[in-house]
């Protein structure tokens, strides 16, 4: 005799998590950018409250403030593509689950290192040697910087997100030692150097733009195509599948550290002869952290990271722009307003991995169902198999 | 559901492209612009922010203040965008916004460009950058006075408070050091014997530093505190011992009810209101320029309500009027001995450019005021007038060039 | 069908059924099970060229905790055999397959790979050409006659014209001993030792990763440069597909989409696909529906048919009794005897499974 089918009236919740195992692309493609547009929206109406700022102007002023002018455009650029470079030092170690949360000291450490060379060797030598030298340099502080914490979570297996958060602290440390011994007068800082600039291809900011381009290229090889972005992988995602096919785990983790440090010491060259031609303890604008952002927002994919660095870039300066042009003395509220967007973006993730169920009567149904059952009141037959259906009915006409 | 949001995104997009090609409307008036190192909550930039926009509003010009412009090369991108925007004049306020300003003066020749507290002008060959300052010695020098009444009243009250007095400065460095030593010499001419302990925070602005620099002051006995810092940490910081306290860039009268007794500040109103007239009328704005007394650039704010002792107002007007007529001199040499100075054997010292008498006083002095970047000092700067050898501060470039450090002023770990 | 009452059959997460015990039979069971008719059988032929290939000689691991999880093991895997590895779980089966694979470093104890040579022919499609002159000066090889081969000297492409008309034969068998190798030396080696783990998404494959990259497991260093070459990998990937019927929506879906019977047969068929002359499987069948079980046995014996020595570690006594030339039963670590499956019985292996003295007298087949 088959058992009966109707399930017990319990006491169930109102609302039910389940997670969804499949979604197609552009749904959650759609679910983000929806909340990044109500996020857009709940700052804007902060800052027409607060500060009477008109909401079409304020995005006006976004995107004036990254396409206004031409300058506008090669800064957006360039910015957008030096943290979609440190985006991309990032995406191996992260994909390795390495977390490497020293950015900021790798590219700090990488500045310094240039702009020692920069002040010591600038104009004694030619521009091209200085930076010949300059810029191995900087890729090997930068390395080195990432394998130390990398060398002890190999062998002891300490903490990394704490040793490289260590590190940064360390070489915000050396740079002000090296202001305070070479440049004790003043306002602690190093005007700005004359000498060993990086080269210019029509502006400061394009050759910056095609180097990371190429960069780009060369992170989607290196994932894809190259033997060590396989090994990389199978270690980030199982490693103990990496062992049973003998890849030197060890060896793979410190080698994609050297990489990530590395690439981030470059950055920190390109800023320091490129762009700021300086080095302060804030060299990079914590570029480090922020990177971390879009590139987990792109999934560690680097050409989806291209998108989300560049979008962050604009509001960013979108942001900037909104403050100046309302004449908000106050540095707190664009940060706010960013700090918002990214809280959102954020907890978007909560509704792509997912499912929220209303309990109606009884039945659990997604929320846009909910909605539509508000309207109409047609319940839908659950749909069994012929032997069940047939004991249903057996059941029923008992 | 979706399609709704698609379309909304796109009505907000659009709407924000249309409305701002449409917002360029009448506005003939003139752009100017200021950048400020942080915002309103740094006395410091509100200073120059509440001045700024005075004088564009009596000016009847369009100005716009960029805040947060940090000393590195964000200062050339903020001011080129300035310059993008159409703005003829930009102002920077902080020291080390100097060069960076510096490359975006030589990117835009038809733009002035001023800047406060700096000290290439005069060396950098570049005939729209200027800078500025005031005589602010002066200000610390009245604003001392007031504190040396106040301290001289504690101790007829009290005889045996500390004639120590504490001030919390920002970097090691000519303008902070000119400006403590200004206002200890204005609280020695009435307490002779005072003596003044310094303790720096390496910050323009650091709340917490400032605070914990005050209360070690205090708590090593010290009766006055005064600071050269941008955040109300030391006022704060006084306030809540009870300790009086001589602030700067404006009155913290506010939150420091019963402890403030005077401020000292600089007007910037007067200088922005002679660049607008200047860039206005095509006229050349000077390379260096020294607000004074007298052009009401360099003030002393009112008196705190509780905190200063009786008689400060009239002995302040007293001194006022003998350092407008040139009879007191706020660096006269023969008020300060330099007998420390001159033993100093440090890597920085400027023993060899002192030259002292027997008693130990000043006869002559190399000033670094050509700062290309070595500290050397080259430039005399002891002079003689009506009589009394003096320092000569802010004569041979707006911004200040004492840096020595007198006895009777010593520096705190 | 021996204790049951009545029988309820659920299919793919849905009730099919219930039906009485005494009306029903195993084929019909299986066919509601399925959902059509299959026949499921294993067909056991008799080994064939048997030779010693897997020697492991007093086997020892500690776990971290210090106790003995293999102790003192020694067998004999031969080619062309199924030899069964019984127990109750957690007597050591698992850890003596990932000690032989190469998982476990620090064991005591030796595991000699024996690839017979003896008499016959190198060739350079095994060894490099330095590979032979260091053999050849060391005294591994003999002509027909009897003589020892010296290439003292010979001509290159005399010492090529030889080799490559086959005269120049082995005089011992090759013999590696694998302690201590991980998994990649092995290869290296030449040694083709497979392993099909327990954790099959966990150590077999990479979830994540789709059928290709997963083929590329073992095989990713081949080629020169650091550029990965899939091809292989992807004609391998739809050679398994079609061969063992593996349902997925494309051979680029992760695997970790696939149904249980899917997964393994994907890990199976990659490490069957390097033709081993070693195939370790642990416990291959578990969780599996029965089709796929079946078909994973049929793999396993055609294996055996084409020389490997296959070591089966399962659960399922009926299926070791029937798949198996020869069980070993391993008991707390230790073997507890070796037998012939063909004559022994369920009482004396499950004796053997919980028995912890050594048997005096150890059956085993000549």
């Amino acid at each position: 005799m088959p058992e009966k089918m109707t399930a017990k009236k319990e006491k169930s919740k109102l609302f039910h998590v389940e997670k969804r195992f499949d979604m197609p692309l552009w749904q959650s493609i759609l679910i983000r950018f929806g909340f990044i547009i109500v996020a857009l929206f709940i700052g804007l109406l902060i800052l027409t409250i607060s500060y009477g700022v008109n909401p079409f102007d304020a995005i006006g002023s976004m995107f004036v403030g990254s396409f206004g002018t031409e300058k506008r455009i090669w800064d957006f650029l360039r910015d957008g593509v030096l943290l979609l470079g440190v985006g991309l030092a990032l995406i191996p170690s992260f994909k390795m689950k390495f977390w490497n949360l020293g950015g900021n000291g790798q590219i700090i450490i990488g500045a310094l290192v240039s702009v020692i060379l920069m002040i010591n060797l600038g104009g004694k030598y030619p521009d091209a040697v200085v930076l010949l030298i300059m810029i191995p340099s900087a890729i090997l502080a930068g390395a080195v910087w990432a394998a130390i914490p990398a060398i002890f979570k190999a062998l002891f297996n300490t903490n990394e997100s704490l040793f490289t958060l260590m590190m940064n602290y360390v070489s915000v440390g050396l740079v002000n030692a090296f202001i305070m011994a070479k440049y004790p007068i003043g306002s602690h800082v190093i005007p700005r150097i004359d000498d060993a600039h990086f080269p210019s291809l029509y502006n400061g900011s394009l050759l910056i733009i095609i180097i990371i381009a190429v960069l780009l290229g060369g992170m989607v090889y290196y994932l894809k195509f190259s033997k060590h972005g396989y090994e990389l992988s199978v270690v980030g995602e199982s490693m103990n599948t990496a062992r049973y096919v003998g890849i030197n785990v060890k060896k793979v983790i410190i080698r994609t550290i050297i990489v990530s440090g590395a690439l981030c010491g470059f950055i920190g060259c390109l800023l320091a002869s490129g762009v700021d031609f300086t080095v302060t303890p804030e060299t990079g604008n914590n570029m480090g952290f922020t990177a971390i952002m879009a590139v987990w927002l792109a999934k560690f994919n680097p050409i989806i990271a291209a998108g989300t660095s560049f979008f962050i870039v604009f509001i960013t300066r979108g942001m900037t722009k909104v403050q100046s042009d309302n004449n908000i003395m106050n540095d707190a509220t664009p940060n706010l307003i960013i700090g918002l967007i990214y809280f959102f973006i954020i907890g978007c993730e909560f509704f792509v991995e997912y499912k929220l169920l209303i309990n109606k009567g009884g039945k659990e149904m997604k929320i846009t169902e909910f909605i539509k059952s508000l309207f109409t009141s047609k319940v839908e037959k659950v749909k069994l198999p012929p032997e069940a259906e047939a004991a249903v009915e057996e059941e029923e006409v008992k | 559901m979706k399609k709704q949001i698609l379309a909304l995104t796109a009505m907000l997009a659009i709407a924000g492209l249309a409305s701002c090609t449409g917002n360029n409307s009448t506005t003939e008036k003139m752009k100017v612009g200021l950048l400020t190192l942080h915002g309103e909550d740094s006395t410091y930039d509100k200073n120059f922010i509440d001045a700024f926009k005075a004088a564009c509003d009596a000016k009847g010009v369009d100005g716009k203040v960029q805040t947060g412009v940090n000393e590195d090369a964000g200062c050339t991108t903020a001011a080129d965008n300035m310059v993008d925007d159409g703005a003829k004049l930009i102002f920077a306020d902080s020291f080390g916004h100097e060069s960076h300003l510096l490359a975006s003066a030589k990117k835009a020749a038809d733009v002035q460009f001023c800047h406060a507290t700096g000290t290439q002008a005069h060396t950098a060959n570049q005939k729209n950058f200027h800078d500025a300052f005031a005589s602010i010695y002066e200000g610390r020098y009245l604003a001392g006075v007031a504190a040396g009444m106040k301290l001289q009243a504690m101790i007829a009250e009290k005889a045996d408070t500390s004639k120590k007095i504490g001030y919390v400065g920002a970097f090691p460095y000519a303008e902070v050091i000119s400006g403590f030593t200004s206002y200890y010499l204005g609280v020695k001419s009435i307490v002779s014997d005072v003596t003044m302990e310094v303790r720096y925070t390496n910050s323009w602005y650091d709340e917490n530093a400032e605070k914990t620099a005050a209360n070690a002051l205090i708590d090593g006995g010290c009766s006055i505190i005064s600071q050269h810092a941008d955040s109300w940490g030391a006022p704060t910081a006084c306030e809540a011992k009870g300790v009086p306290n001589i602030s700067y860039n404006g009155s913290t009268e506010s939150q420091c009810p019963n402890t403030f007794v005077i401020s000292s500040k600089i007007n910037w109103q007067p200088y922005f209101e002679m660049c607008i007239d200047a860039v206005k009328s095509g006229k050349e704005i000077a390379t260096d320029w020294t607000g004074t007394v007298d052009t009401e650039s360099v003030q002393v704010t009112a008196l705190g309500k509780k905190a200063p002792a009786a008689g400060t107002q009239e002995k302040l007007d007293e001194v006022k009027a003998a350092l407008k007529a040139g009879t007191t001199k706020v660096f006269d040499t023969a008020n300060f001995t330099v007998k420390n100075a001159k033993a100093d054997t440090s890597e920085f010292s400027k023993a060899s450019y002192i030259t002292m008498d027997a008693d130990g006083h000043l006869t002559g002095y190399l000033a670094d005021v050509d700062d290309d970047g070595k500290y050397v000092g080259e430039t005399e700067a002891i002079k003689e007038a009506n009589g009394k050898k003096y320092f000569a501060e802010s004569e041979m470039r707006s911004a200040p060039y004492f840096d020595i450090l007198i006895d009777g002023i010593s520096v705190g770990a | 069908m021996e204790i049951s009452d009545r029988v309820a059959i659920l299919r793919k997460g849905q009730y099919i059924a219930t039906v009485k015990t005494s009306e029903t039979n195993e084929n019909k069971l299986t066919e509601m099970m399925v959902g059509k008719k299959t026949t499921l059988n294993i067909d056991r032929t008799e080994p064939v060229n048997v030779q010693d290939r897997l020697l492991v000689e007093h086997l020892n691991l500690r776990n971290i905790d210090g106790t003995k999880v293999v102790n003192d093991v020694s067998f004999i895997a031969r080619s062309g055999e199924i030899l069964g590895i019984a127990g109750i779980a957690g007597s050591g089966q698992r850890e003596l397959l990932e000690a032989i694979a190469g998982l476990k470093p620090g064991y005591k104890g030796d595991v000699i790979f024996n690839r017979p040579k003896k008499n016959l022919p190198v060739s350079f499609f095994h060894k490099t050409f330095r590979e032979v002159v260091t053999m050849a000066k060391n005294g591994a090889f003999h002509y027909e006659d009897g003589t020892p081969v010296s290439f003292a000297g010979m001509s290159i492409k005399k010492i090529k014209e030889l080799v490559n008309t086959e005269k120049v034969l082995f005089n011992e068998d090759e013999v590696y001993n694998l302690k201590n190798l991980n998994p990649r030396k092995i290869r290296e080696l030449g040694v083709r030792l497979s392993f099909v783990p327990e954790d099959r998404l966990g150590m077999g494959l990479v979830g994540n990763m789709d059928l290709v990259d997963n083929m590329m497991l073992r095989s990713y260093r081949k080629g020169k440069g650091s550029k990965l070459n899939r091809k292989k990998p992807e004609a391998l990937a739809d050679e398994i597909v079609k061969e063992l019927d593996v349902v997925t929506p494309s051979i680029h879906t992760p695997v970790r989409k696939l149904s249980g019977g899917n997964v393994q047969k994907v890990l199976v068929g990659r490490e069957i696909a390097s033709s081993p002359k070693v195939l370790m499987a642990a416990y291959p069948v578990r969780g599996l529906d029965i089709n796929s079980s079946y078909l994973i046995y049929n793999l396993l014996n055609k294996e055996k048919e084409e020389g490997s020595a296959v070591i089966f570690v399962g659960e399922d006594l009926d299926v070791l009794l029937a798949l198996c030339d020869r069980i070993l039963v391993m008991c707390q670590g230790q073997v507890t005897g070796i037998v012939d499956a063909r004559t022994t019985t369920k009482e004396e292996v499950g004796l053997l499974m919980t028995s912890t003295e050594k048997e005096e007298e150890v059956k085993e087949n000549a």
